[in-house]
């Protein structure tokens, strides 16, 4: 059992909102217990990849070869590494990268999504975070109700 | 070619957002509803399409109760030849795209129009969802769209710019300002609302999909701090400020 954090990049520059979603996830596998794993894809060097902080990590999977940027492609690859990870959390960026593949990602792994967190759970189980709604006009306390979960943070 | 544009009844942006039962719901009381606006530059869009190609239909859907009719009868004045109800409380993203992918893979669409999100609860997810569940492409969000044949030309938006893509149809769309512009959007005339009471509005029942979160309350984001001026040349107190009273560094 696993928590993934995709780290994604545009044309191999890892980009510095991938930090808040790194330091997040490395925080919610602390909170409950569990390993964190990094997931790129695409042509990223090592030296981008610990740009972000990738130390508190238990380990990063990198996927050359593919289009970074095909919410298709990328929720493929990170549904297939959350299954062969046990990973019952996958957290990504609210960029238009993690909220185009999000989706694709929670339908694929029969997960719960909530787009936008914007603080660290209240509760893990079931998963309890804050999000922006109404156009920034409220704050919304969201739980998810299934076993598997995808979050973008912002 | 068959168009399905979504339609979601959001407040006005006007609405003073208040919220009701020990904060656990949105307050309706007093709210007008409108076609959230994301839609609407979808729905305004899809007409263009119509008016440039022949035989092309417009179909609008909406997942929601009978109170929010007056935005599908909106949508029907405004133009769409017809429209579809599934009769259910629309709950969350995926329970809206579950119900309305059920409905196309039986009655198959060649394009469907979204908004990127809807402006209530801007969760953006809708139009990828849909892509999923119905094994097509997804555009989201999407600023330009020019149908060839059984291409879709589009402009989508990407983190830094824009991005031109091709893609066969069908294909989902999540449509935003800049599809067709403000002063395109269309006002229903007096012909327009008199003939969308003969347009057929098709309410069907719902597959019962069973909802994947819940919001358990609402909260007004924290007012504003009161802005302090400092003088340009007093760094020592920018500093004693951000240090002990911001408490940011």
């Amino acid at each position: 059992m696993s928590v993934l954090v995709y780290i994604e990049n545009t044309n191999g520059s890892v980009k510095k909102n991938i930090i808040e979603a790194v330091s997040y996830a490395i925080a919610y596998g602390a909170a409950i217990g569990k390993s964190v794993i990094g997931v790129s894809i695409g042509n990223v060097s090592n030296e981008e990849l610990k740009k972000v902080g990738i130390a508190g990590l238990t380990k990063v999977i990198k996927v050359d070869g593919y289009e970074y940027n095909n919410h298709q492609i990328t929720s493929n690859i990170l549904a297939d590494i959350a299954n062969s990870q046990g990973s019952t959390t996958v957290i990504m960026s609210s960029s238009n990268q993690g909220k185009g593949a999000a989706p694709r990602l929670a339908v694929k792994l029969g997960a719960g999504i909530i787009t936008d967190v914007i603080d660290a759970p209240a509760s893990t189980n079931p998963i309890v975070v804050k999000r922006k709604g109404f156009s920034g006009k409220a704050i919304l306390s969201v739980s998810l109700l299934n076993d598997k979960n995808v979050l973008t943070v912002s | 070619m068959k168009i399905l544009v979504c339609i979601s009844s959001v407040p006005d942006t006007t609405t003073k957002i208040t919220f009701t039962e020990n904060n656990t719901k949105f307050n309706t009381s007093g709210v007008q509803f409108i076609i959230n606006p994301n839609d609407e530059f979808g729905l305004t869009k899809a007409l263009q399409i119509k008016e440039t190609n022949p035989g092309t239909t417009v179909t609008v859907i909406h997942v929601g109760p009978v109170g929010n009719e007056p935005v599908i009868r909106k949508s029907l004045a405004i133009g769409a030849d017809g429209a579809i109800r599934i009769d259910t409380d629309a709950i969350d993203a995926f329970q809206v795209a579950n119900e309305m992918a059920q409905y196309i893979k039986a009655n198959p669409f060649d394009l469907i129009i979204t908004g990127k999100e809807s402006i209530d609860y801007n969760g953006g997810m809708v139009p990828h969802i849909l892509g999923e569940l119905l094994g097509i492409a997804s555009v989201s969000p999407c600023t330009g769209l020019n149908i060839n044949g059984t291409i879709a030309e589009v402009v989508a938006v990407i983190d830094g710019g824009t991005e031109n893509l091709k893609s066969n149809l069908p294909l989902v769309i999540g449509g935003q300002r800049g599809l067709v512009e403000e002063n395109e959007l269309r006002i229903p005339n007096m012909r327009g609302i008199m003939q969308a009471r003969s347009k057929p509005l098709n309410v069907i029942n719902a597959v019962g999909t069973a909802a994947s979160q819940n919001v358990n309350s609402y909260e007004s984001p924290a007012a504003k701090s009161a802005c302090k001026m400092i003088d340009s040349s007093n760094i020592e107190e920018l500093v004693n400020l951000l240090q002990n009273e911001a408490k940011v560094i």
